[in-house]
């Protein structure tokens, strides 16, 4: 076994993360040790005591272990501030409903301030990962994608319902409607509401009324297949959704169908394609990500959209991809 | 059907051919079909040729026929037609993993217990990710507890936890142990009044009237353990299913590659288990794949089975506790 003494940080959301476990299973196997910081225990301020201040010469210091430099740093996820749901919930019912959200968004956007200036204070040699919203922005991400010369599905941004009917006719009255940010989930309890990629009809339409908030329309395009690619550096790993042939999952496959998977297989896709995904990122200053494009049956490739800190477990998985034995190897070298 | 297309099946769904006839292993989706080894030799063709092609070759085989068969496996979401099969490249069969020890069996016993630390370590050492606690009689709860409280301080993920029933214990304390260690996948209560199944949170809570007195009790090979799933279909194909990567510590603390093989390579008083691993011969076993053993060669189900490498004569033949003939084809009553 070689000796390694590089730094290594890996920053993820919690202890039970499969990804991150497998790659430091193949870092400690190659003789690394590395170091972790969950962001889960940021918030969860009961268990874990944490401290961050400035020495003398203003750098950041804490005793949480991920003061100095690093050799390499992997964000592989930051909490979702999900740990916030229990404190919405230790308020008593004395405090009005109102209050609550309005002090739930304030820390919220606390936290989001801190976190980024954590991870704008770490330093290192070679940084994976990304941070959602810098990279995130789907609009942008799109247009970049055309300037790449990857085919897009078309879309319109309004609060016309004139526009709206004009962009419905001319895409032959397919077309959907999606959420720009993350996907909208909403605890009821009993009950999570989440919102899905939805074919838009002409009923939906008549319903509108003239003026609604700014929303985000595109073409629907009938596909022969997803696909779902993980980058890392130059490598693409490429894996194909039969979601088609299920009607429940047609539109969007996160509509699991669990008694019949969609089919999952590795994929080749085209290289002037890779290459176009890989000139993205690098415009993009992106290390690895996920992408799901769809294969149309058209026969052209559709981008859809980027996901920095996408999973890639399942397509690790589904395709025997070695992808966390890639990332160790790209944080110990 | 449009015969410039290819017809392929889906690279996760892979035929096995057997001596008279073929299964199609489904490894996404866990399940087998039965199909014919003529069939096998069509489907092998349809990777390279275009359907116009198979048409050509196959003389005996009509269009209308091939048609139906192709409709058959796509209802079955098997395969599917494409125009350019290299998009749909075959899984690769190289299975890489950073673990030393996949599979840990432990004999509980007092002097495992009083081991435990160093077996422990062991394990973190090798990065053992599975790991299966057995008592054939009765063993106290409260000592069976002192081996779970130290599991969150290993690598391991995966529990089972086979006990058995007596009468000091009721069926609550069993959900109890449950409820505090939910790595506990699946708790087996051998030798109880009654079968019963149930699931405590995500754990699954198995009483069965079955006795399990010895490692003598085990090496069956039946139907219901086939393991269909990419991970053993692709150790299956280069090593060894039942011992590749496994270490075994009997009641007496010897070291084995499985609990009813005899050979020991020592015992856990006076070696650790990596020193026990890199003993000669430790490994030998773990390289005897399904293609090299007699009789299961030809069997279609091979790289299904769970095999075992204990009961038998000879390292090179099929296990004693299969009934299943390959040639009949069919699973003869044991007697
Ligand atoms: S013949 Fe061999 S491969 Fe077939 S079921 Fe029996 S043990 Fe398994």
């Amino acid at each position: 076994m070689i000796k390694n003494h590089k730094r290594i940080l890996i920053i993820s959301k919690s202890t039970a993360d499969i990804s991150t476990e497998d790659v430091i299973d193949w870092l400690i196997l190659n003789g690394n040790r590395p170091e972790r910081l969950n962001g889960d225990s940021i918030e969860d301020f009961k268990s874990h005591g944490i401290t961050f201040s400035i020495n003398d010469v203003g750098e950041l210091i804490s005793n949480t272990g991920m003061t100095g430099s690093f050799y390499s740093i992997w964000l592989r996820r930051w909490s979702d501030y999900s740990s916030l749901i229990e404190t919405k919930r230790s308020f008593d019912n004395s405090v009005s409903a109102d209050l609550v959200a309005h002090i739930i968004s304030q820390l919220t956007r606390d936290l989001s301030v801190i976190e980024n200036f954590i991870l704008s204070n770490i330093r290192c040699v070679k940084f994976l990962g990304s941070d959602n919203k810098k990279h995130g922005n789907k609009l942008n991400n799109l247009l970049l994608a055309k300037k790449h010369n990857l085919e897009i599905p078309e879309f319109i941004l309004t609060t016309e319902k004139t526009s709206l009917n004009k962009f419905f006719e001319k895409y032959n009255k397919k077309i959907i409607l999606k959420d720009l940010s993350i996907t909208f989930n909403y605890d009821l309890g009993s009950n999570l509401y989440t919102t899905y990629t939805e074919l838009i009809t002409e009923e939906d339409i008549s319903n509108f009324p003239d003026k609604f908030y700014l929303s985000f329309f595109q073409e629907y395009i009938e596909k022969e297949y997803e696909i779902r690619c993980f980058i890392l550096e130059t490598k693409v790993y490429s894996m194909a959704i039969f979601s088609q042939i299920d009607d429940k999952t047609k539109v969007d496959c996160r509509k699991y169908n669990f008694q019949n998977p969609n089919r999952t297989v590795p994929y080749s896709l085209p290289l002037v394609i890779e290459k176009q995904l890989i000139n993205l990122f690098s415009d993009l200053k992106l290390l690895s990500g996920s992408v799901d494009l769809i294969k149309g049956l058209d026969k052209k490739y559709y981008f859809l959209e980027i996901n920095s800190d996408g999973q890639f477990g399942m397509v690790a998985e589904c395709c025997n991809y070695n992808i966390n034995y890639e990332i160790a190897q790209f944080l110990c070298s | 059907m449009n015969t410039n297309f290819y017809f392929t099946l889906f690279s996760n769904c892979i035929p096995v051919k057997g001596a008279v006839r073929s299964i199609i292993c489904d490894l996404q989706r866990g399940s087998y079909l039965f199909i014919s080894n003529d069939i096998v030799d069509v489907l092998a063709s349809c990777e390279t040729m275009p359907i116009f092609k198979i048409l050509d070759y196959y003389r005996n085989i009509n269009e209308v026929e091939l048609e139906i068969l192709f409709n058959q496996l796509i209802e079955l979401n098997l395969g599917h037609y494409c125009e350019n099969p290299d998009r749909f490249p075959k899984i690769n069969t190289q299975f890489n993993s950073p673990y030393e020890i996949l599979d840990c069996i432990i004999e509980l016993s007092d002097c495992n217990l009083k081991y435990i630390d160093n077996i422990f370590e062991s394990l973190t050492i090798l990065g053992c990710q599975t790991i299966e606690l057995r008592t054939y009689s009765h063993f106290s709860l409260e000592k069976i507890e002192i081996f779970l409280s130290k599991l969150n301080l290993t690598r391991i993920r995966n529990v089972e936890l086979i006990v058995c029933h007596s009468q000091l214990e009721t069926s609550n304390a069993f959900e109890a142990i449950l409820k505090k260690y939910p790595i506990i996948e699946t708790l087996v209560i051998h030798s109880a009044d009654i079968d019963n199944c149930k699931t405590i949170g995500a754990s699954n809570l198995i009483f069965t009237t079955q006795i399990i007195t010895s490692s003598s009790c085990c090496g069956n090979i039946s139907k219901e353990d086939f393991k269909i799933n990419l991970p053993f279909y692709l150790h299956g194909i280069k090593n060894n299913t039942c011992l590749y990567k496994k270490i075994s510590i009997k009641a007496n603390g010897d070291i084995t590659n499985c609990p009813s093989l005899e050979k020991t390579f020592g015992s856990v008083i006076e070696l650790s288990l990596e020193q026990a691993l890199n003993t000669t011969g430790f490994k030998e076993l773990w390289s005897i794949k399904k293609d090299d053993i007699n009789i299961c060669k030809v069997c279609e189900f091979r790289y299904i089975c769970s095999d075992c490498r204990a009961f038998l004569n000879d390292v090179y033949e099929k296990p004693f506790k299969c009934s299943y003939d390959p040639y009949s084809p069919s699973f003869h009553n044991l007697s």
